[in-house]
């Protein structure tokens, strides 16, 4: 039994568990985060200003030496994923939430744009989000900092994008691009994804856990490997079952209401492990649609040279990674497919030279061949909305268990052909641009990858086809409610953690709401 | 007071001391001694972990002729050899791949020119490599055919000395000019006509 009854326990402190979990401290609600990873000291831990060469195997340790944290597979530590995103901050638009009814494809989501508008709001006024007015259908604008200018080969970029009538768009991130808030502005080191030091880019750690520990009402479980939602007879969650990191010795925290935020996968995993007497296949799963679903984005890619830069000399462009983007623009052009792709661009820094090894010839004219080109290289990302489908999903293991002897989830990706024509049209497209722009192409991917997890506890209005209702809350179990990628029913073909930040922030005023009026 | 310094203090801008965020402004500095130009380069073991003598002395020797020093070091000067020494003798597949190349060099160079690779002059050791070479970028670009043990021992040399070269002190930053990883107070924006 858990010593302990909280009003509110979230499992993760990720961009969902993190913003949920400091909003309803601030309501006045009693919480409890239960972390499986170390709290980690953003300023000290990370390996954020090495170089390769500092290192005789030349691979750049994430973590400084000794220091704990994102050593497994599971992003573990205070603040999850955010330490270490590339903070790209879309809305979602009404297209994006409303696919089956614009073209009968995908899943509708249970609520309109106009719904968590007012949330995405609130996330950009507390967390900062810089970006250009740009005035889309497509990409709603939001409230900004002031963008960050383009980097000459994005110039480049969109100048040829323009030829074929494509826009190239001022990314939008979660970066300051002014002081505010108490954090500086980014000051462009190139270092983002290896945890910004200085918090200029996002964290849930350093911007919503550690303020909102100052209203007294939040308390860390880190270290806590959550192993078990707990229920009871009466069809209620009771609390957290959990197993120390270090130790494995298991405890228990109690809540009224329990929220699970620990990264689309991982929760869908969580809930199929807590399995009873009510709910045989997992908690909240009468449905038998948990871990169905499953919609990560696919991504592809395309290397290239742009000729104008060829043997120029280099700039100090790394900073703040990349600076613009492709917005979806084929919703109103003829295709033979439904829903879209976006694109991202450049997003490595310029200490990464693997595509060194393409270069052909070697002595001194490959030498000299790999250091003209060096200022001229750039990347294309396409990111490509998978629709839902029956192979898709997740499911677990039972006879592989980790080191805690929990079993391992497993993804199961399969493409459908709608998938694929994407997939080939988003590749066709990428390499069109970069033509336009005077490029030479250097590769080209084949095969999609999957990145952003989405899916596997879908949200809907129907309690058949789906696990949660509108409001992130268990259509079998009324004071359980999960909130992170899991709970998209479409994906669209945006980075989502914006999206889920603003569900974070619409489900804890729902759930401060329930509380006070004694309904959950 | 140091540039990196003062640029920091641009940037910090106007954080005051009763800010809600429970940092000061030196901690909000982080570990900001970016000082690029003062970070060593981590020595590599002195003694080889893989390869004997006479390899060591073949591999050196191919890391230059692939990356030869010009106005800036070459793989030699920038360590490459230990580099590619250290990665062959994590891996099982890379050992075996590169004893039987090596092996095969010889050979090779004996049947051709009744020496051994290192003994032969640069122009015969490029005549030995070129044909390897076409052939393993040929690969690269996509065409997959079964390919003969040198070929794929060639591409994993290159590969390895590439891998070695760019990211070492030398290569990234002496070559490549690689200026990152510094403070800026502000995004220069592009000045290029387009």
């Amino acid at each position: 039994m858990a010593d302990k009854i909280f009003d509110v326990v979230v499992v993760g402190s990720g961009a969902s568990g993190g913003t949920l979990a400091a909003h309803l401290a601030r309501a006045g609600v009693n919480v409890a985060v239960v972390e499986g990873g170390p709290k980690i000291n953003t300023r000290t831990d990370f390996n954020t200003h090495a170089m390769p060469f500092e290192f005789p195997n030349r691979h750049i340790p994430t973590m400084k030496p000794g220091k704990q944290g994102f050593d497994s597979e599971r992003s573990r530590g205070l603040g999850g994923k955010t330490l270490t995103w590339n903070a790209v901050a879309w809305r979602y638009s009404q297209r994006d939430f409303k696919g089956r009814s614009f073209e009968g494809a995908g899943e509708d989501w249970p609520f309109e744009y106009k719904d968590l508008a007012p949330y995405y709001e609130k996330i950009e006024r507390e967390v900062g989000v810089c970006g250009n007015l740009d005035g889309l259908e497509d990409l709603p604008d939001g409230v900004f900092q002031p963008p960050v200018p383009m980097k000459c080969t994005d110039i480049a970029v969109r100048n040829g994008a323009a030829k074929l009538g494509v826009k190239v768009i001022h990314v939008r991130k979660a970066t300051l691009s002014r002081a505010a808030h108490g954090r500086p502005a980014c000051h462009f080191c190139g270092n983002c994804m290896a945890g910004c030091d200085v918090v200029a880019k996002y964290n849930s750690a350093d911007v919503h856990l550690a303020p909102a520990l100052k209203t007294g009402k939040l308390t860390m479980f880190t270290d806590s490997v959550a192993r078990e939602v707990v229920v009871s007879n009466e069809n209620r969650v009771t609390g957290v079952r959990f197993l120390n990191r270090n130790t494995k010795r298991e405890g228990e925290v109690g809540a009224r209401v329990v929220v699970v935020s620990c990264a689309c996968v991982q929760s869908v995993a969580l809930l199929m492990m807590s399995r009873s007497r009510l709910y045989p296949n997992g908690l909240g799963n009468s449905s038998g649609q948990l871990g169905r679903h499953f919609i990560p984005h696919f991504t592809g890619g395309v290397q290239c040279f742009l000729k104008e830069f060829i043997g120029k000399p280099g700039t100090n462009d790394e900073g703040y990674l990349d600076h613009a983007y492709v917005p979806s623009f084929m919703h109103n052009r003829k295709r033979d497919y439904a829903r879209s792709f976006g694109i991202q661009f450049n997003y490595q820094n310029r200490r990464a030279v693997g595509w060194a090894r393409s270069i052909p010839g070697f002595g001194r004219s490959y030498k000299q061949a790999v250091k003209d080109r060096y200022p001229a290289f750039l990347t294309f990302s396409p990111y490509g909305e998978m629709l839902p489908n029956p192979k898709s999903f997740v499911d677990l293991d039972w006879e592989k268990s980790d080191s805690y002897g929990l079993p391992m989830a497993r993804r199961n990706v399969s493409y459908s052909e709608n998938d694929w024509k994407i997939f080939r049209d988003m590749t066709e497209w990428s390499r069109r641009i970069l033509e336009s722009a005077g490029a030479e192409i250097l590769s080209v991917s084949e095969e999609p990858r999957t990145n952003h997890e989405l899916g596997g506890c879908r949200m809907g209005t129907d309690a058949k086809t789906s696990v949660l209702n509108g409001n992130c809350q268990s259509h079998d179990v009324k004071n359980l409610f999960v909130v992170d990628g899991s709970v998209f029913p479409s994906a669209s073909e945006k980075n989502p953690t914006h999206t889920m930040m603003a569900l974070a922030a619409r489900t804890a005023h729902y759930i401060a709401n329930g509380l006070r009026k004694g309904e959950l | 007071m140091s540039e990196d310094r003062r640029d920091a203090l641009k940037i910090i801008g106007s954080i005051g001391a009763t800010c809600a965020f429970p940092f000061s402004a030196d901690e909000l500095y982080g570990q900001h001694s970016h000082g690029l130009t003062a970070v060593a380069q981590a020595a590599l073991p002195s003694k080889p972990q893989f390869l004997t003598a006479p390899e060591m002395k073949a591999v050196a020797r191919l890391a230059d002729l692939i990356i030869p020093a010009t106005d800036t070091p070459g793989a030699l000067a920038a360590g490459v050899p230990a580099y590619i020494d250290l990665v062959i003798s994590r891996s099982r597949g890379l050992q075996k791949l590169c004893r039987e190349g090596l092996a095969w060099l010889n050979q090779e160079t004996t049947r051709v020119h009744a020496r051994p690779f290192v003994e032969l002059n640069e122009q015969q050791q490029i005549s030995v490599l070129e044909p390897l070479c076409k052939r393993a970028d040929r690969t690269s670009a996509g065409e997959s055919s079964p390919e003969p043990l040198e070929v794929e021992f060639f591409r994993a040399m290159k590969n390895m000395t590439a891998d070695g070269y760019f990211t070492s002190r030398a290569g990234l930053i002496e070559e490549l000019g690689y200026q990152g990883n510094t403070v800026l107070a502000e995004f220069p924006a592009c000045t290029h006509e387009h």
